[in-house]
């Protein structure tokens, strides 16, 4: 009998050692593993293209095209004179002189990035939002020793293009990444500083005294500064021109909507449209569009629900203000019910259907009940005036497009350029053979 | 006989062996494992440990809090929406291990100071704060020998000061002197902000102008957090609140710059009390103003101070471009935040009626949004 429970003992022992070794080796993975870089981290720098391991910046031996020759640090660990090894902080950009990481890189997504940017978040999340990396960056001075007088400090800097004379300048970059190319434009668009100056960085960019912003095909890039001067300013340009160079291929915006916008009065007499000659009739120096303003609002646009990825342009017209919008959608019909229940959203808060002078667009059908805007042509499909809390609305659909001005206090100014922002849809339109009524 | 004794005993030996034999082939046959109750229990015992203590060492290593990029707070029940807290009593089971016990923040103000107001203009900041606190009779209206003084900054974003997204470090600096020249025992300095806090206290120049002129900067830690539930309170309910920067304080300044923003419409007096909320306090993103006009009543200032030395006009609450700033100029100093707010507003081209939470705020009785009722006295410098 004890022979055979030594049998079986040996066998529920070997047992056992197997399972206790398993939880063993178990526990000192999850040990490893506690202290590994956040593997979050990980899949965030494979998307935006960094080195797949830990972030370690991989320093390019040769500078892109536009990029100052500036050296280039080791940013290997240091050791210091006392022996200990300082760790270099991993960047979210590849690195070139003179900047170095002031602070950890920082990741947020839909879930947390009111954690770093408040309210602001709603700009963005409902806006085709995936992630925002941002990070903060130092700028220091470097000083080498020559060879031919040893005893001799230079100060590299004060040889290459970058100088820094602010010691206490840092600066942080903010990557959102916002899926597409609209999208980015949009978050880009809303936030348009006003007095700022539009840079050759990227095709859609503008700086402040502490500011670049810009859009690099779907990313959206804000790098702000902690002081206002020439090193921010150029400093900023540096850490632009080092991520556009590292992220190419990504097209451009193209944007054939804001094209639609008017740069100046159209002639109906060009047009041959049968309209009265005073309806387009305002003299060509006195439109004038405000490029930088143009915005694309991708939902919620105007307090209406319905309306998104909606272009929004200011326009000045004989000294008076007004906003113009244009939206390609799906189908004729979808622009035409659109324009429609804009109006009824109009009139339900308020608004007063607008009596349109004779040979307007629209004038002589401007219940809000039909669906034919013009006796002689098809091109507009509905047009519909309204006056709104002092102000006058009008929106229309012309084919594929939904158009209309608002936030005008004339009545002669909204007339006038809702009539000169159909006729240029007349005439820029791709899709002319359906505006023309051939569906 | 012996013999045969001793041959039966053979017999009987070689009897059970045979039949100890067969036990064992029996045993073989079956599988069954022969053991008495002792080893049993011995090796269950043995066992029981084990798992134990695979147990307990899975235990230290787990992070309750998981990976995130905010240190504070986060180890809390993800609540998805205000009517699932509602639903629940606006239970919030987050890292707060504080007992439930009912505490409220004290009244600090002083009701022979209600209904002060100044206004004033001028460029330096340090210079409008001495004049208004000289216009309200002297900071010793507020200020006594031997009081402890928490002043509530803005310090939710780790920005540089010139963007005017945080409370200013020359003003904090100012106050805490005036303070301290008043006869202050201590003065602490505190915010729960919305990025790092270390992060956020260094950026803004904050934590140096604290600890330069003496006073203490308390950061947030997870244990000075403690659920509070606000009397008639829709939202804050059983909600981590910090507490701990108020332990012996009797007086309480809050310190705010005036900002847009993006949901509320504006930042300034009200809108600091978010900073003494822990947890996933987003969440009341959704219903913002009603979040400000309970944390009007939750917070009762010995004085408030708003800065419209320059107002971020747009952009906000972060701001970002020194161009989303207008440099209006103004400090306006009170013991009314509701009414102090009101003003602030209309340097940023608002009026109360653009504000709900300050309207709820004066229904409910925290002040009120018609300053010029309190004959604010109106300086230029």
């Amino acid at each position: 009998m004890p022979q055979a429970n030594l049998k079986s003992s040996i066998k529920q022992s070997i047992i056992s050692m197997i399972i206790i070794g398993l939880l063993i080796f178990i526990s000192i993975a999850l040990f490893n593993e506690q202290f590994e870089f956040n593997p979050a981290v990980k899949i965030l720098a494979s998307k935006l293209n960094l080195p797949p391991t830990t972030m370690q910046v991989d320093l390019l031996t040769s500078s892109k095209t536009d990029l100052p020759s500036l050296p280039q640090t080791n940013l290997s660990e240091n050791k210091l004179s006392s022996g200990v090894v300082e760790k270099k902080l991993e960047s979210i950009i590849r690195l070139i002189q003179p900047f170095e990481p002031l602070s950890a890189p920082e990741f947020f997504d839909n879930a947390t990035l009111s954690d770093k940017i408040d309210g602001k978040a709603e700009l963005y999340l409902p806006a085709g939002f995936k992630s925002l990396s941002c990070q903060r960056f130092k700028l220091n001075t470097i000083k080498v020793t020559t060879n031919s007088d040893s005893n001799k400090t230079v100060d590299l800097s004060k040889s290459s293009p970058q100088t820094n004379t602010d010691p206490d300048l840092w600066i942080e970059l903010f990557i959102y990444d916002m899926t597409l190319s609209d999208n980015s434009f949009a978050v880009f668009s809303r936030q348009r500083r006003e007095n700022s100056t539009t840079t050759s960085i990227a095709q859609y960019s503008y700086q402040t005294e502490n500011a670049l912003f810009f859009v690099h095909g779907h990313f959206y890039i804000e790098i702000i500064a902690s002081s206002a001067s020439s090193d921010a300013v150029k400093s900023m340009s540096d850490l632009a021109k080092v991520f556009i160079n590292d992220h190419p291929n990504l097209e451009p915006k193209k944007m054939d909507v804001p094209d639609l916008f008017p740069t100046k009065a159209i002639d109906k007499d060009n047009l041959g449209l049968n309209l009265q000659k005073n309806s387009l009739n305002i003299d060509k120096n006195s439109l004038i569009l405000d490029k930088d303003s143009i915005t694309l609002i991708t939902s919620d646009a105007f307090g209406f629900e319905k309306f998104d990825n909606i272009y929004t342009a200011s326009y000045t017209l004989n000294g008076i203000s007004a906003t113009a919008f244009i939206s390609k959608r799906a189908s004729i019909e979808e622009a035409a019910t659109l324009a429609q229940e804009y109006s009824k959203f109009l009139i339900n808060f308020g608004g007063k259907p607008v009596e349109l002078k004779e040979h307007s667009i629209g004038s002589k059908n401007n219940s809000i009940d039909s669906k034919e805007g013009l006796t002689n042509s098809k091109i507009a499909k509905v047009f519909y005036g309204v006056e709104i809390m002092d102000t006058f609305e009008f929106v229309f659909s012309s084919g594929i497009y939904l158009a209309g001005v608002r936030e005008t206090e004339s009545l002669e100014t909204a007339n006038s350029l809702a009539n000169q922002l159909y006729a240029q849809i007349a005439v820029n339109s791709k899709d002319s053979k359906k505006i023309e009524g051939k569906n | 006989m012996e013999r045969d004794k001793i041959d039966q005993s053979k017999i009987d030996q070689g009897k059970n062996e045979n039949a100890n034999q067969t036990d064992i082939n029996r045993n073989e046959n079956s599988n069954q494992i022969d053991i008495n109750r002792r080893q049993f229990l011995s090796r269950s015992i043995r066992t029981g440990v084990a798992v134990a203590s695979v147990g307990a060492v899975g235990y230290l290593f787990h992070d309750p809090k998981g990976s995130s990029t905010s240190s504070i707070n986060l180890n809390v029940d993800h609540v998805t929406s205000l009517k699932s807290i509602n639903s629940d009593s606006g239970k919030d089971n987050s890292n707060s291990t504080q007992s439930s016990d009912i505490w409220t923040i004290p009244d600090f103000s002083i009701p022979e100071q209600a209904g002060k107001l100044a206004i004033v203009r001028g460029e330096d900041r340090t210079k409008t704060l001495e004049a208004a606190l000289k216009a309200l009779g002297g900071i010793d209206k507020f200020i006594k020998d031997g009081d402890v003084v928490l002043i509530k900054v803005n310090a939710a974003f780790a920005v540089s000061p010139i963007l005017s997204a945080t409370t200013h470090p020359d003003i904090l600096s100012k106050m805490i002197r005036i303070c301290y020249n008043a006869g202050a025992k201590k003065v602490k300095v505190t915010d729960n902000p919305i990025n790092d806090p270390a992060s956020c206290f260094l950026l803004t120049g904050i934590e140096a102008a604290t600890k330069q002129n003496g006073a203490e900067l308390i950061l947030p830690r997870d244990e000075y957090f403690k659920n509070l539930t606000l009397q008639n309170g829709r939202l804050i309910k059983e909600w981590p609140v910090l507490k701990t920067p108020f332990d012996g304080v009797t007086k309480l300044i809050s310190m705010a710059p005036i900002k847009d923003h993006h949901r509320s419409g504006a930042s300034m007096i009200l809108k600091n009390g978010y900073g003494l909320l822990g947890g996933r306090r987003n969440i009341f993103h959704q219903d913002i103003h009603t979040i400000i006009a309970e944390l009007a009543r939750m917070v009762k200032s010995t004085l408030v101070v708003l800065d419209g030395t320059n107002t971020m006009m747009t952009n906000g609450p972060t701001g970002g471009s020194l161009s989303d700033l207008k440099p209006t100029h103004t400090l306006i100093v009170g013991t009314d935040p509701v009414a102090v707010d009101s003003f602030g507003s209309t340097l940023l081209g608002k009026t109360h009626q653009d504000l709900p939470h300050l309207i709820q705020a004066s229904a409910a009785g925290v002040g009120t949004v018609d300053y010029l009722s309190l004959k604010p006295i109106i300086l230029a410098i």
